[in-house]
């Protein structure tokens, strides 16, 4: 089963486009995927800006959850075929095997356990690819997942080469490499050297402090660092501080890239861990989906203080501007579409990367 | 669809208009339902004061037993989820 | 209830006081609450968070530019910290929705406008929110702590002698109208079986031609159309798919009183989508007003159907109709007393599942009434269905509207409830808390608009135990065509209402002094904020009368129970409205002349 999400660095930033866009293409292809959120989209106005946002259109036999206050609203007709129990502020969150098209707003559970289970019990329903729509800027959940594409765009910021360093930043972050044995979430942060010893609890933030003690305590012939949760970009800084200074060789194993974009700046994190790489002491997760794609969104709410109102940047100059020197393949799909590329890359194959 | 099909039974504009005497303020009154493109409008309240005339005017964009242009968006044209 | 661990994170560094109001009311239920410093970084909230077990976590942070984003990252870290799987994230600030919270993966959000128990009873995991309030409401019932008891004996002896001189007088009496409710029986019984014909047949021939027409022939009266099938479906599944967004409540540490609107608009579409949105802004109940014409014609007509002009007409589709679609707590009451049809109204009324009519023998044949022969007879006959049915009946005093003095009025009320009490009916009293012609031309409400009104309700008071329902509307004739005169005069009266602890008040709408055209929507919701907001200033304090409010009424009830005397010296009631003893061409009172000569036997 394919689980692809679709995270935005902010909000606005052609989430549900892209996922519009993608779904299009697989009714084209006359596939029948699952469609789920980490959030409530689809709705027509944007709750924070006001401003209108496409909706989601659902075909036949297509499984998608959704709250259930969100039916009533939706012109899609559903079949209920699970009640997850799983509860959002919109209600109770239902698996719809849809009967008839129509836009559907997606609301499906918002946390990362909820969303695993979700999938699970929507791929044994029949759907063979998940699609996982994006809120905001969140992305915690997309842990789970096997592929993401990110969309960005000008709303995250209207100067591409903010948007273009960024982009080249979560590229990298995505590029470390996984643990060849499947293990476990550590307890803790787990120093593996001739003896292993766990430092801290686990379900934490990891900030320069924690780091620092935890190297402190490393035990002698110390090779590997496993650090589950999230580090923050101050845990990360100095983590590649005492790197470089003790010249520490080896590996340190992060749970996935999700969390590593969690810790703050993109671009911070990146130098920090790139800093890590070149001192010998390399990144690696546990598990990582694979980035699958980059969507770019020239068009961007803009705020004068009061209110929002539509705005775009010069679109081709801006797209190509992120296009450099990023690996990944970059599609503003509105301007010049490529929808099928971007279908082949993240559901036909979305395994390799 | 215009907004104005939204509005279920009535309109009220009240504001203040600076006349003269109190014939001069209905005259205004009236004349702004036509300014404002609400075709003929009803005074309902009105309250001279020397400088110039309280004033509370009403449209009626829905009369009861009216077809309803607020009732397809109220109800009707739109397909449900039959989860529901 | 397991007291909980809240964590309350003021994530805002300025708005911090919604959060404390609510941390107190969580400590005050025994839960144990941590309050964060404001200026905390938020890896080191979630630090916290992640340190500790807390059950819930209580977020306040007012929305504005990139907050969303900082919300939302706020949850994921949360969320890749393994807090989410143990605790449960709440945000709490100013616009703050459901779906906002959805989006940025909250389990829940309140703004500020959500009531204090809500909070706590989603902290408490009980099922107490606004959005279903209306669904739980229970169908309150104003007659039933009383029980009609005429505390002054020499006054029950003047009852017990009118009601027991109109019920003799009544016997073997009869008329069109009562014929036709016991036709009108026989076709709810047979529902369009075989022999329904010929009852049909018979009901035409006691209907006068306009309506024979439209049964007939379906000739509708002029202004008068069906509801055609897309237009009722269109409204039925608005209704069905809607539901109240955060519905208010009037009162403010009362249960009394219930708050009632006027509904007659013409269309009961239109009727129906004003109720439902005065349920959402903490309406009780409805009274439904019929064209004045209905009352004129004998006989009914059948359908749902709206009407051009003012007044809905009371058929059974459209009553039935109504009643369906309204919350099962809301009440409904059909006003039956004016005119030639007030059995059969009853009677479709209660089988189409009103809760309440409208009754009034002595208003109902004064002014543009009935024939007071006709209206007692056609009365007694509707008290007794009422009472079949089970509903409560209200007697509204608005002959004083044409001129009547209180105490007149008053005592016609009396002459009603006893009525009612024999007849095993639920009768309501229904002074009018008025500004009324006698009232202005005597100038008995110079000093104030209190007196007067807690006179009436006191003198009442102390002549029977009975419910009082103050209309009709309350601040009648006080209220100018402006809206916020209109709105605050409700309001004031409303919190004398209240005060005075009455049962039920009919309210009016910003546009109710607006005699040329039908009342609007947004009318009507100005006059219930303003009266929910005069409740929630006068709270549980009171508005006391001035001293000389005891003199009216003592005044009035010594003139209660001589007008009470006069009309028992009356050959039967009819004679004494003839006779004016309850209202004269002097006080610009005149006996109706609908149905004149109709009563049949005795």
């Amino acid at each position: 089963m394919t689980i692809l999400g679709i995270a935005g660095t902010a909000k606005n930033t052609g989430k549900t486009t892209t996922l519009s866009a993608l779904l299009e293409e697989g009714r084209r292809r006359g596939m029948v995927p699952g469609l789920t959120g980490i959030g409530y989209d689809g709705e027509e106005r944007d709750t924070v800006t006001s401003l209108p946002k496409p909706r989601l259109h659902v075909y036949p036999d297509m499984i998608a959850t959704t709250s259930e206050r969100c039916i009533h609203v939706s012109t899609a007709r559903g079949e209920i075929i699970a009640r997850t129990g799983f509860r959002t502020p919109l209600g109770e969150v239902l698996i719809l095997k849809i009967t008839r098209p129509g836009l559907l707003v997606v609301a499906g559970p918002n946390k990362t356990a909820e969303l695993g289970e979700v999938c699970r019990a929507m791929g044994k329903a029949g759907a063979g690819v998940i699609f996982v729509d994006g809120s905001l800027n969140r992305i915690a959940p997309f842990s789970i997942a096997n592929a993401v594409v990110f969309a960005t765009g000008a709303a995250r910021s209207t100067d591409a080469e903010v948007v273009r360093n960024e982009t080249v930043a979560i590229e990298r972050i995505f590029s470390f490499g996984t643990l060849e044995e499947k293990t476990a979430p550590a307890s803790g942060i787990v120093m593996h050297g001739s003896d292993v010893w766990v430092c801290l609890a686990r379900n934490s933030v990891h900030g320069r402090e924690e780091i620092g003690r935890a190297i402190g305590m490393r035990p002698p012939g110390f090779e590997r660092m496993d650090i589950p949760g999230v580090v923050t970009a101050e845990g990360a800084h100095a983590l590649s501080e005492l790197v470089v200074n003790l010249k520490l060789t080896g590996e340190v194993v992060f749970d996935d890239p999700v969390k590593i974009l969690l810790g703050g700046d993109p671009v911070l994190m990146e130098r920090h861990l790139t800093a890590c790489a070149a001192a010998g002491f390399l990144p690696r997760y546990r598990v990582r989906p694979s980035l699958k794609g980059i969507t770019v969104n020239p068009a961007y709410p803009a705020f004068d203080g009061t209110v929002y109102t539509p705005a775009h940047v010069e679109a081709r100059a801006y797209v190509n501007r992120v296009r450099t020197g990023v690996r990944t393949p970059v599609f503003d799909i509105v301007g010049e579409g490529g929808v099928a590329e971007l279908f082949d890359l993240a559901v036909s194959n979305p395994q390799s990367s | 669809m215009r907004a104005l099909d939204r509005v279920i039974d009535g309109l009220d504009i009240e504001t203040y208009l600076v006349c003269s005497s109190e014939q001069e303020g209905k005259d205004l009154a009236l004349r702004l339902g036509e300014e404002l493109h609400l075709g003929e409008v009803d005074l309902m309240f009105q309250e001279f004061d020397g400088y110039g005339m309280r004033v509370r005017i009403r449209k009626y964009v829905h009369k009861p037993g009216d077809p309803y242009r607020w009732l397809d968006a109220f109800g009707g044209g739109r397909e449900k989820g039959e989860g529901a | 209830m397991t007291p909980r661990t809240i964590l309350c994170v003021p994530l805002d560094p300025v708005h911090d006081a919604g959060i404390k109001i609510i941390r107190n009311a969580l400590a005050r239920r025994g839960h144990k609450t941590v309050l964060l410093s404001p200026d905390l970084s938020m890896d080191a909230v979630v630090r916290r968070a992640a340190a500790e077990q807390f059950d819930d976590i209580l977020v306040s942070r007012t929305l504005g530019y990139g907050v969303a984003e900082l919300l939302g990252r706020f949850v994921d870290l949360l969320d890749a910290a393994g807090v989410r799987a143990r605790s449960r994230v709440i945000l709490g600030g100013k616009a703050i929705t459901a779906e906002l919270a959805a989006e940025l993966g909250f389990d829940r959000g309140f703004d500020e406008h959500t009531p204090m128990e809500d909070v706590v009873a989603f902290i408490e995991g009980r099922q107490r929110e606004s959005e279903s309030s209306i669904r739980t409401r229970t169908k309150p019932d104003i007659t039933v702590d009383y029980s009609y008891t005429v505390h002054d004996p020499v006054v029950e002896g003047y009852l017990d002698e009118i009601v027991d001189k109109l019920l003799r007088w009544s016997e073997g009496k009869s008329s069109a109208g009562i014929e036709r409710m016991k036709l009108r029986r026989e076709l709810l019984q047979l529902q369009g079986k075989k022999g329904t014909e010929d009852v049909e047949r018979a009901y035409r021939a006691l209907c006068d031609p306009v309506i024979v027409a439209a049964r007939e022939a379906g000739t509708l009266p002029k202004g008068v159309r069906k509801v055609d099938l897309r237009e009722a479906d269109a409204v039925r599944e608005g209704i069905r798919t809607r539901s109240a967004f955060r519905p208010v409540s009037i009162r403010h540490q009362r249960s009394k009183p219930l708050v009632f609107k006027f509904l007659g608009s013409g269309c009961p579409m239109m009727d129906l989508v004003h109720g439902k949105v005065c349920e959402r802004w903490g309406v009780d109940g409805f009274l439904v007003i019929n064209p004045s014409w209905e009352a004129r014609y004998e006989g009914l007509l059948d359908g749902l159907l709206t009407h051009q002009q003012d007044g809905t007409i009371t058929s059974f589709e459209n009553v039935r109709w109504m009643r369906e679609m309204l919350d099962p707590a809301t009440l409904l009451t059909i006003r039956a007393h004016r005119g030639l049809n007030t059995p059969e109204t009853v009677l479709l009324a209660g089988s189409a599942g009103a809760e309440m009519t409208k009754i009034d023998l002595v208003y109902g044949s004064l002014g543009a009434g009935t024939d007071p022969d006709r209206l007692a007879v056609d009365g007694i006959a509707a008290i007794r269905l009422a009472a079949e049915f089970g509903m409560p009946f209200d007697i509204p005093g608005n002959d004083e509207l044409s001129g009547v003095p209180a105490w007149k009025t008053l005592a016609g009320l009396l002459i009603n409830v006893h009525l009612g009490r024999k007849l095993n009916a639920r009768p309501i009293l229904k002074p009018l808390f008025c500004y009324g012609p006698h009232i202005v031309i005597n100038g008995l409400m110079d000093q104030n608009f209190v007196d007067y009104n807690a006179a009436k309700i006191h003198a009442l008071r102390s002549l029977v135990d009975s419910p009082i329902w103050p209309g009709e509307p309350i601040a009648f004739m006080t209220q100018t065509e402006d809206r916020v005169q209109s709105a605050s005069a409700s309001a004031y009266h409303a919190a004398l209402a209240s005060s005075l602890g009455v049962d039920a008040i009919t309210v009016a709408s910003t546009d109710e002094a607006y005699s040329r055209g039908p009342i609007c929507l947004a009318s009507r919701i100005d006059s219930i904020q303003a009266v929910r907001e005069g409740g929630r200033f006068l709270g549980t304090a009171s508005i006391a009368p001035s001293p000389a409010a005891d003199k009216t009424t003592e005044d009035m009830t010594r003139m209660i129970r001589e007008t009470l005397d006069h009309v028992r010296q009356a050959a039967d009631l009819p004679a004494a409205i003839r006779d004016g003893l309850l209202g004269d061409s002097e006080d610009g009172a005149y006996p109706g002349t609908f149905g004149k000569g109709t009563v049949v036997g005795g």
